[in-house]
């Protein structure tokens, strides 16, 4: 073995143990062996002492207030915001559907559900007034008294009564009366 | 993958889903070694202190970054302790030259050329201490690492990024430097040391 690949072996051979074979052979690598074996040796004796040495306390306690700090953003408490959040923009949404969706109500005097549906029949169709009776339905056109009167335009939207917007300022209309002599339904002519 | 780097990773994995203990578990086990290794680097407690501090601080907040297949927890950190350390080295530019005095006051007490007894006593493991300070960075690790940590060839490699041969023969010429510097710092004084002696004669 040459002192080439001698030194090629190291740094193991510096570490400890059995002199090698070419050492014994070789005065000057034997020297330099012996030196970097006490390098090594007192490199193992700074270690040795340093075997204690850490970090202070007070490095552990900032670290925990940082962790605690980071864990309060991490998934789970993320994930719990986001179901709040959630929640929040499903009710929101709901209710922007159920305003934008919903019946605009008119603003007079409520008009029975079948009435409103006869409104576009036909126009000799009479709608039957929140008051009457009940029996309005029953009662034949030609037993009735009718009256044809002219009714102002805005008091049958105040009603609620589908009249088109526009034109004169009266309606001309027919009214059923009853037998007491009370109102019961009126037709639009227009 | 032996039973330490696989509890190791357990506790990473359990740290960052928010699990205190297990964060604590894992700094209490690595914090001495990432601290004595950033004090051997830079001969300073309060830089030691500081970089371990950030070393854990990066655990905490990155979000990856461990790669299993490259290598230990272990490695791993460090890896991060090592970045730290030479970005602390390059800021404060810290320079410690072997103590004149010291170098005098051991050869007051021996003219030994054997350097084995020499590095037993108290003062040359104090050389020793500040020889290793002032090798270059790439030797100076690797000496920490290997020699005053212990760590085993691959670990160094993996936590210096480099192959296990460069670990090897950096350490062979680390050792070799540090003997010169050893032996640079004896032959001068003990010119100074020998005069006195020689005017006697």
């Amino acid at each position: 073995m040459t002192c080439h690949e001698f030194w090629n072996e190291m740094p193991e051979l510096a570490n400890g143990g059995e002199l090698p074979g070419h050492a014994r052979e070789c005065p000057s690598c034997a020297i330099l062996l012996e030196r970097q074996r006490a390098v090594a040796a007192g490199l193992s004796r700074i270690s040795r002492d340093a075997r204690t040495c850490e970090a202070p306390p007070r490095v552990e306690q900032r670290l925990l207030k940082a962790f605690r700090l980071q864990a309060g953003g991490r998934p789970e408490r993320a994930r719990r915001y986001w179901g709040a959040w959630a929640a929040a923009a499903a009710v929101v949404l709901v209710s922007v559907s159920w305003i934008v969706s919903r019946p605009v109500k008119p603003t007079g005097p409520a008009v029975p559900i079948q009435a409103m549906a006869d409104l576009g029949d036909s126009e000799s169709s009479f709608i039957p007034l929140p008051y009457d009776s009940g029996d309005f339905a029953a009662v034949p056109e030609e037993d009735a008294d009718l009256v044809r009167v002219e009714v102002p335009r805005a008091a049958l939207v105040a009603l609620g009564l589908p009249v088109a917007l526009g034109g004169s300022a009266r309606v001309e209309a027919e009214v059923a009366l009853g037998a007491d002599g009370m109102l019961e339904g009126i037709r639009i002519m227009q | 993958m032996d039973e330490i780097s696989h509890a190791d990773e357990e506790l990473l994995a359990h740290s960052r889903e928010g699990n205190e203990e297990a964060f604590l578990a894992l700094y209490r086990r690595h914090q001495g070694a990432i601290y004595r290794f950033a004090y051997h680097m830079t001969g300073s407690a309060s830089s030691a202190e500081d970089v371990t501090q950030d070393v854990f601080l990066a655990l905490i907040r990155a979000d990856s970054g461990y790669d299993p297949s490259r290598g230990s927890v272990s490695g791993y950190l460090f890896g991060i302790a090592r970045k730290l350390t030479l970005r602390h080295l390059n800021r404060s530019r810290t320079v410690v030259e072997l103590d004149e005095r010291q170098d005098i006051a051991v050869l007051a007490l021996t003219d030994i050329v054997n350097p084995m007894v020499d590095l037993m006593r108290r003062e040359g493991i104090e050389q020793l201490r500040a020889a290793v300070l002032t090798l270059p960075k790439r030797y100076r690790e690797v000496v920490v690492l290997c020699d005053l940590e212990e760590m085993d060839y691959a670990s160094a490699a993996v936590a210096l990024d480099c192959p296990v041969g460069t670990i090897r023969s950096r350490l062979h010429r680390a050792r070799v430097l540090l003997l010169e510097k050893l032996t640079q710092k004896r032959e001068a004084p003990s010119v100074r040391a020998l005069k006195p002696a020689r005017s006697l004669i």
